[in-house]
């Protein structure tokens, strides 16, 4: 524990929603049934999420060459968040939502 | 500072990792072009954001360096979702009606997410660690930039590209035109067949395929059985690892590689056993007339009240009050008819005493000693152990606040300090605001949540989850730092 993980650990807590809330959102406004939705979701988003988490790591790739020893902790933080962030919203979240979200009311009323 | 360079290093970086994204084989329909637009607007927002700051003054702290490397990774998150949507808006429409249809599919999402970012830097903005709250001054305006810029510069730059690509121009080389082969204006009509074709087979691009593929593996059972095990496995792990939290400082590790105060720490620490030696406070003492008999005593009473705490277990070898006294009655009885300060010159005067206690003392003009000081060292003290430090430094705290001389001034006229009293403030503030950030921001997530999201169920969903990713992220944070 140090200022610099401090520092990561409150951008983490804006930023590992984000992976959540895309997902969700996502999911939200796609019709269908459980499964229709996920696999829908995953198709449309899946992809672009994926290469977001991509993109930040490699923006933080240079802290790791950084001169302070410090800064290259930042690296290893975000290789650790994006991980999470892109685990939970790619993998966990389908997986439950798949089994126990809620159905598109509109579907099944007609 | 040395780190700066790097920036510009980033932004080629990521200008070609986006434009590879954004490429295809096809020389016309290919966008690596807007790839770098997309990394182009986020260079303009670091730069609009940090010279918005700078023009207000706000410090450039040694942890600034770090935000524009962290910013150029989120600030690409959305350009990479609005460049997905785009792409599976009906190309057979205007350009401003597909504009319209994109920020319509995913607008929100966009906006939740800068939302939830900005909360977060908003958050560590109310930190008591000046560091800290300086920086997320900077990253404030900054990623609000990144989201206006995304809103608008990247879609304009997208209705460029489309014009270039209905002018069969190609990517990268927008001087050449690509040979017509399929004759003039029906061209939108094919592109628009492909579309289709694409959407019945129900992936119009690798990517997509892929994922589809993905998703279809992921939703058979076994494969749900084995990720929910998984997870709950990390959770506990991170329950853990949270549990266990550790807390260490290490100055070396803030300076840069070939700072020659690593060397000089890393040889105090080797030739060094006593681990409180390294920064033992000063006792200080300062707005009393010190020549006064009964200030004395109670800078006498100060310094035995410090000895009395834990840290401490042997009164100071070098105390120039003590010594003082013990001068005046060797000298006998021609100094003790002087007057205070003749006294304090011949003491000074004195070869030992004046080489131990010059530094120790501070006079104005007329001679009178306006602040002195007594150095404290904290013997029994652990640096290993950030607990020892905190209750080393409470102790002390509370020992100065209780002392007599101090009743009723609210700028302590007895005190010590040391530089190593600072990360200990540290340490104590910390975890504290560390638990209130998380606790704020899954109920302000939830809440976001639950604004945007018309349905019950999504609150219910976000709030385990967010509780969940909260705890695992100790194992993200404190692994490297167990390693």
């Amino acid at each position: 524990m140090n200022p610099v993980t401090y520092v990561s650990m409150v951008m983490s807590s804006g930023l590992l929603v984000d992976y959540i809330v895309h997902i969700l959102l996502r999911y939200y406004e796609t019709p269908g049934n459980r499964k229709k939705r996920t696999i829908e979701v995953l198709r449309t988003i899946g992809a672009s999420m994926l290469m977001g988490g991509l993109s930040t790591l490699l923006g933080t790739l240079p802290l790791a060459l950084c001169t302070s020893e410090l800064f290259s902790t930042v690296f290893f933080a975000f290789l650790g968040m994006v991980t999470l962030g892109c685990g939970h919203g790619l993998i966990l979240l389908p997986v439950i939502l798949s089994t126990i979200g809620p159905e598109d009311q509109a579907t099944r009323e007609t | 500072m040395k780190d700066i360079p790097l920036v510009p290093i980033v932004f080629v970086l990521m200008a070609l990792f986006t434009s590879l994204v954004f490429w295809k084989k096809d020389k016309v329909r290919s966008r690596s072009l807007l790839g770098f637009s997309a990394v182009f607007s986020v260079m303009l927002s670091i730069m609009s954001g940090f010279g918005l700051m700078i023009l207000t003054g706000v410090p450039f702290t040694s942890l600034t360096p770090l935000l524009p490397f962290v910013l150029f990774g989120i600030g690409l998150d959305d350009a990479f979702i609005m460049a997905g949507a785009y792409d599976r808006s009906d190309p057979g429409k205007l350009v401003v009606d597909r504009i319209y249809d994109t920020i319509d599919d995913i607008g929100i999402s966009i906006t939740l997410s800068a939302i939830t970012t900005t909360l977060a830097f908003g958050l560590g903005g109310t930190s008591s660690v000046p560091t800290i709250y300086w920086l997320c001054l900077y990253a404030f305006p900054t990623i609000s930039f990144v989201y206006i810029y995304q809103l608008t510069f990247f879609v304009a730059c997208i209705v460029l590209d489309e014009q270039r690509i209905r002018e069969k121009r190609r990517d990268c080389c927008t001087w050449i035109t690509a040979k017509d082969t399929n004759g003039g204006d029906s061209d939108i009509e094919v592109v628009r067949e492909d579309w289709e074709e694409d959407l019945s087979k129900n992936a119009s691009s690798m990517s997509e395929q892929c994922m589809l593929q993905y998703a279809n593996f992921l939703l058979r059972p076994w494969v749900k059985v084995v990720v929910v095990v998984l997870f709950a496995g990390l959770f506990v792990a991170g329950a853990l690892s949270a549990s266990r939290l550790s807390q260490e400082f290490d100055p070396i590790k803030l300076l840069p590689d070939d700072s020659y105060m690593t060397s000089y720490l890393e040889a105090l620490s080797v030739y060094t056993e006593l681990a409180g030696i390294r920064n033992p406070p000063y006792a200080y003492f300062r707005f009393v007339d010190q020549s006064n008999e009964t200030v004395q005593e109670l800078m006498e009473s100060y310094v035995n009240d410090m000895v009395s705490i834990k840290s401490i277990n042997y009164p100071p070898e070098f105390f120039w009050l003590r010594d003082f006294k013990a001068f005046l009655n060797e000298s006998g009885n021609a100094l003790a008819q002087l007057e205070f300060n003749s006294q304090v010159d011949a003491f000074l005067s004195d070869s030992v005493y004046g080489e131990l206690y010059r530094g120790d003392i501070v006079r104005d003009d007329s001679g009178t000693i306006t602040t002195s000081r007594c150095l404290v060292p904290m013997d029994n003290l652990n640096l290993k152990d950030v607990k020892d430090q905190v209750d080393a430094l409470e102790d002390q705290r509370a020992v100065t606040k209780m002392h007599p001389a101090n009743q009723g001034l609210d700028d302590w006229a007895f005190f010590s300090y040391t530089d190593m009293y600072d990360p200990c403030e540290f340490y104590t503030r910390v975890v504290g605001e560390l638990l209130w950030t998380a606790v704020i921001g899954v109920a302000a997530v939830t809440g976001i949540v639950a604004l945007f999201i018309p349905h019950w169920s999504a609150a219910l969903v976000v709030l385990p989850l967010i509780c969940i990713l909260y705890v695992d992220r100790w194992v993200s944070c404190n692994g490297p730092a167990l390693m």
